[in-house]
């Protein structure tokens, strides 16, 4: 019944351990990058970044790893 | 110049046999507090002490971590590992939250390793006027990540009455022929699939309008709701539950804006039946410290499609 109202979920800073779909929603393709190209962990290069984005997206491994998370997905967290 | 101040007071791993790379938390502005307040947050990263890496009025917050961590096949293995990722996305994370609780701060992306310190300083030497600016435009403001739902069966019956043609499809249908009607079924589905669409795309333009006019002082990171409204129109399991999501965006809301943002959203949701509302923080300003300069992207300057 809830599920289906309006809600704000406060984060980390507030009060509640964040759930890691939630998180990973958050942090996946953001923040900053410090330099042009994102290099897919090549050694010996100026910057390497772990595109979990790409990776996790291009793979079977996506719908395995995360899916079981999925189900649970409901935004937790206290009600308004 | 820029100078390396060590804040932790321990060295480098001694023992370590694997070259050390330096793992980027995030950007700042250099001031007195930084390095006390870098320390004291030192448990969050559980592991090698925090750096600052100064460049003229900007800081970093970088850690030492050995690099073979980072290397190729160790990642393709660790990306079958949810504990690993989990770890390192919440390391990540609490020291992005724990400082951003205490000052201005531009949020590294996840996983960005630089092999040298050298290369991080002359970057930081280059991009110096541009780091501030964004430094500046996230004081003070913390990260709300958004959605508006709207329920189905509401959108479906509110399209005849904007959309005429298909009233006039409903009823050829009621009298046609089987064949006919089979037809006639079809070519109304579709044109029902077209007015939601177009329903839907509008109501997200207006959400958008409203809550920019109502919250002067919130930014919306463009690119998420544009990005996200593809994606939604086909998610199958929004559907699944009945709801459409009309606006997913993250928006960067000056603390004291908290309140008004969340009643201005209240306020458009009550406006429309069938529709609810979700968002979630305060986070970091995750969103909003891209793109930099020569970063930019196609859909960076309109926020909708």
């Amino acid at each position: 019944m809830n599920s289906r109202a309006n809600r704000v979920s406060t984060s980390p800073s507030d009060t509640r351990q964040v759930t890691l779909l939630e998180l990973l929603d958050r942090l996946l393709d953001k923040g900053v990058v410090l330099r042009g190209d994102i290099t897919l962990s090549v050694a010996n290069v100026d910057l390497i970044v772990l595109d979990l984005a790409v990776m996790l997206a291009s793979a079977e491994r996506a719908s395995h790893l995360l899916m079981p998370l999925a189900v649970n997905e409901e935004l937790p967290g206290p009600a308004r | 110049m820029a100078d390396v101040t060590d804040v932790g007071g321990t060295e480098p791993n001694g023992d370590q046999t694997s070259p050390q790379g330096w793992y980027f938390y995030g950007i700042t502005a250099r001031d007195d507090t930084l390095a006390d307040q870098v320390k004291s947050i030192h448990q969050m990263a559980h592991g090698e002490a925090l750096r600052v890496i100064e460049a003229g009025a900007v800081a970093v917050v970088v850690q030492p971590v050995p690099l073979n961590e980072f290397g190729p096949e160790t990642l393709a293995a660790r990306l079958d590992d949810i504990a690993w990722i989990e770890a390192a996305a919440r390391r990540h994370h609490d020291v992005i939250a724990a400082l951003h609780q205490r000052r201005a701060l531009l949020p590294a992306r996840f996983g960005a390793v630089y092999p040298s310190l050298e290369a991080l300083r002359s970057i930081l030497a280059d991009m110096h006027d541009t780091l501030r600016a964004h430094l500046e435009r996230v004081e003070g403001c913390d990260e709300w990540g958004m959605r508006l739902y709207s329920d189905r069966a509401v959108l479906l019956r509110s399209l005849d009455a904007a959309y005429p043609a298909l009233a006039e499809l409903r009823s050829e249908l009621e009298v046609a022929a089987p064949g006919r009607a089979y037809l006639l079924r079809r070519k109304l589905d579709d044109a029902c699939e077209q007015a939601a669409h177009e329903s839907l795309r509008a109501l997200a333009e207006d959400a958008h309008d409203y809550l920019i006019c109502q919250t002067r002082a919130v930014q919306f990171s463009p690119r998420a709701h544009s990005a996200q409204r593809a994606r939604s129109s086909s998610t199958s399991d929004e559907r699944a539950g009945g709801e459409d999501e009309v606006l997913r965006a993250d928006c960067l809301v000056p603390r004291a804006d908290r309140d008004a943002f969340t009643s201005a959203l209240e306020a458009f949701a009550a406006e429309h039946q069938g529709m609810r509302w979700m968002c979630s923080g305060p986070w970091p300003p995750y969103s909003f410290a891209m793109p930099l300069a020569g970063q930019s992207d196609d859909h960076s300057e309109k926020g909708l499609p």
